[in-house]
């Protein structure tokens, strides 16, 4: 524990800093900013510019931007699953907590079973620790709303290229690439591409153990809700031991070698402590 | 708690407060319930000139030009929120410096969902001339605006806020500057009135204390410097998070000091200035937080400790 003068010490604000006003405000059930600082008339105060303001919450399925990003979600939040499933969860920070990447695929699993408030609650926490890779996701979540205003703050954080310059890359007729930054350009092409090769209402197909660990993810979010009401990404206490007996190869002495895949758990079992398998 | 610390706003009771008495005729009603911070914003400096001006109610409708329940009702704060027609009337027969007057209507008016139409229709329809705005008001402002914004910052964290705070504290003690000047330590009377507006839009926590949960990830600190590894992070963050509930329990003196001092890192003679003290109370003050947090924080620690 540290000595009051090294908290104060630690304790400095950086000056100036700005926090950006809360532009989706409805989504999280939280009022608007009660001193409306937002306006920008004459007789109203020094105020912010144009771009920090907030957009208009209604989606309008008119503009096919919003599709496109919805379509451009699912393909990736499909792609992060199928690569990712397997491995990236066994990495937890608390015995709850499950590192960034395994997060951002919490999120993805949520996000394909239609909720889209705790995926994004699982993304933001994910995207606040570094991963880049949920600020994209999020970038998308809020463009298929059309809050564009918030999209392109996540893009801006993800230290992508911005949109204005994906857009000029893209209608100048070519990719642009650039050192350093990663092209955004490229990252949409490649989804357009990929949703435009994927039916989005076939059934998704997926090997064994990625579908047992969706599952799982599913029924243990919903568990942690019940659980703990309050908290914003809650998960059971067991969940690690959960994972591990899903993902572990089981060891089994006398099994017949031929047999390779894992035997799968049931759902409900989950939900129960882990119980070892004699006899 | 030692009472010594207590720093008394207002040394002598204020001749001005419409709730003292000395005021021909019945006391006014006080605001009603519900009425929004902003709207108290200039409804509050109203009641002061009404009351310093000696005036009855039936003289301010007659001056006013408007029914007495009207005006009535304005300044209780009942009913719609009041157009700024009546709202102008009312301030320019009690002599209230109409810049910042239209500025605080509109900004409350915005407090209370008008639309930004309805807003634009009521200021067109009175033309107004700029006001001067009194010199020493200025050099004031122009001396506090930089820490006040400081301060406000540490607990209003989101967009704006901060800024707006500050220049409405500046508007609601140009409206009252012949009260401010009055009284024995101007500086400290303009602390008093701004400190209250950034309280009052401050989050709240649970046990009514300030949340000063925000501003524990605005640190340089969490910059990144020799914080390397994820759990470092989260541990540097909730230690932050913890401190700063603490600070924000403090009693308000020595709270501002360590928002002022250490939060924002303000020379201690600056500190003085802002907050209109002497500089030996405000390292008082810090010694007396510095304390309070001590025994807080160690409190926190056994408890953890004896909890595991």
């Amino acid at each position: 524990v540290s000595s009051i003068d090294q908290l104060l010490a630690r304790a400095e604000l950086i000056k100036g800093h700005r926090v950006p006003t809360d532009v989706t405000p409805t989504s999280y059930g939280r009022g608007r900013c009660a001193c409306a600082c937002e306006s920008d008339d004459e007789y109203a105060y020094s105020c912010a510019p144009a771009t920090t303001r907030p957009d208009s919450d209604a989606t309008d399925p008119a503009d096919p931007a919003t599709g496109a990003a919805a379509s451009h979600l699912h393909v990736l939040c499909e792609a992060v699953i199928n690569r990712t499933a397997a491995a990236a969860l066994t990495d937890l920070v608390t015995e709850t907590l499950p590192a960034p990447h395994g997060a951002r695929l919490v999120g993805c699993i949520l996000h394909l079973t239609d909720d889209h408030t705790s995926a994004r609650m699982w993304w933001q926490y994910a995207a606040g620790a570094g991963d880049n890779s949920a600020g994209y996701l999020l970038y998308l979540q809020h463009l298929s709303q059309g809050e564009t205003a918030i999209a392109d703050w996540w893009l801006d954080q993800t230290g992508f290229e911005s949109r204005a310059q994906e857009d000029k890359a893209v209608n100048g007729g070519g990719i642009r690439l650039t050192s350093g930054a990663w092209p955004a350009a490229d990252l949409a092409i490649i989804l357009r591409v990929l949703s435009y090769m994927i039916d989005p209402d076939a059934p998704a197909r997926r090997e064994e153990v990625v579908s047992t660990v969706v599952d799982y993810v599913v029924s243990a979010v919903a568990a942690g809700i019940a659980a703990n009401p309050g908290e914003l990404i809650p998960l059971p206490p067991d969940f690690a031991e959960h994972l591990n007996l899903i993902l572990a190869p089981v060891p089994r002495p006398g099994a017949i070698p031929r047999r390779t895949t894992r035997p799968r758990v049931l759902v409900g079992d989950w939900l129960e402590p882990p119980t070892p398998r004699a006899r | 708690v030692s009472p010594y610390f207590d720093v008394p706003d207002q040394e002598q009771p204020d001749p001005l407060d419409p709730e003292s008495g000395g005021r021909r005729g019945r006391r006014p009603e006080p605001i009603s319930e519900g009425v929004g911070v902003a709207h108290r914003g200039w409804l509050e400096p109203i009641r002061r000139r009404f009351s310093a001006s000696g005036l009855t109610l039936d003289e301010l409708v007659v001056l006013s030009n408007y029914s007495k329940p009207q005006i009535s009702k304005l300044l209780r704060g009942k009913g719609l929120y009041p157009r700024w027609e009546i709202t102008s009337n009312v301030g320019r027969a009690l002599g209230a410096p109409m810049w910042p007057m239209r500025r605080l209507w509109a900004n409350a008016a915005r407090e209370a969902d008008k639309k930004q139409s309805w807003i634009a229709g009521c200021v067109e329809a009175v033309p107004l001339q700029p006001s001067v705005q009194p010199l020493d008001h200025r050099a004031l402002a122009h001396d506090l605006r930089e820490a006040y914004t400081e301060y406000a910052r540490a607990f209003l964290t989101v967009g704006d806020c901060a800024d707006l705070v500050v220049d409405e504290s500046f508007d609601i003690l140009w409206m009252m500057w012949d009260q401010a000047l009055n009284s024995p330590n101007v500086s400290r009377h303009a602390w008093s009135v701004f400190r209250e507006r950034v309280l009052c839009r401050a989050r709240r926590l649970p046990d009514g204390s300030p949340d000063l949960t925000l501003a524990a990830f605005n640190t340089k600190a969490e910059l990144g410097h020799g914080i390397d590894s994820d759990l470092d992070r989260f541990q540097h963050v909730q230690e932050m998070i913890d401190f700063f509930t603490a600070i924000g329990r403090l009693p308000h003196n020595p709270m501002d000091t360590v928002v002022l001092r250490h939060l924002c890192k303000l020379p201690e003679a600056v500190v003085a200035r802002v907050m209109g003290v002497q500089v030996p109370l405000v390292t008082a003050f810090d010694l007396h937080a510095r304390r309070i947090l001590e025994a807080d924080l160690n409190e926190t620690t056994n408890t953890g400790e004896t909890e595991l």
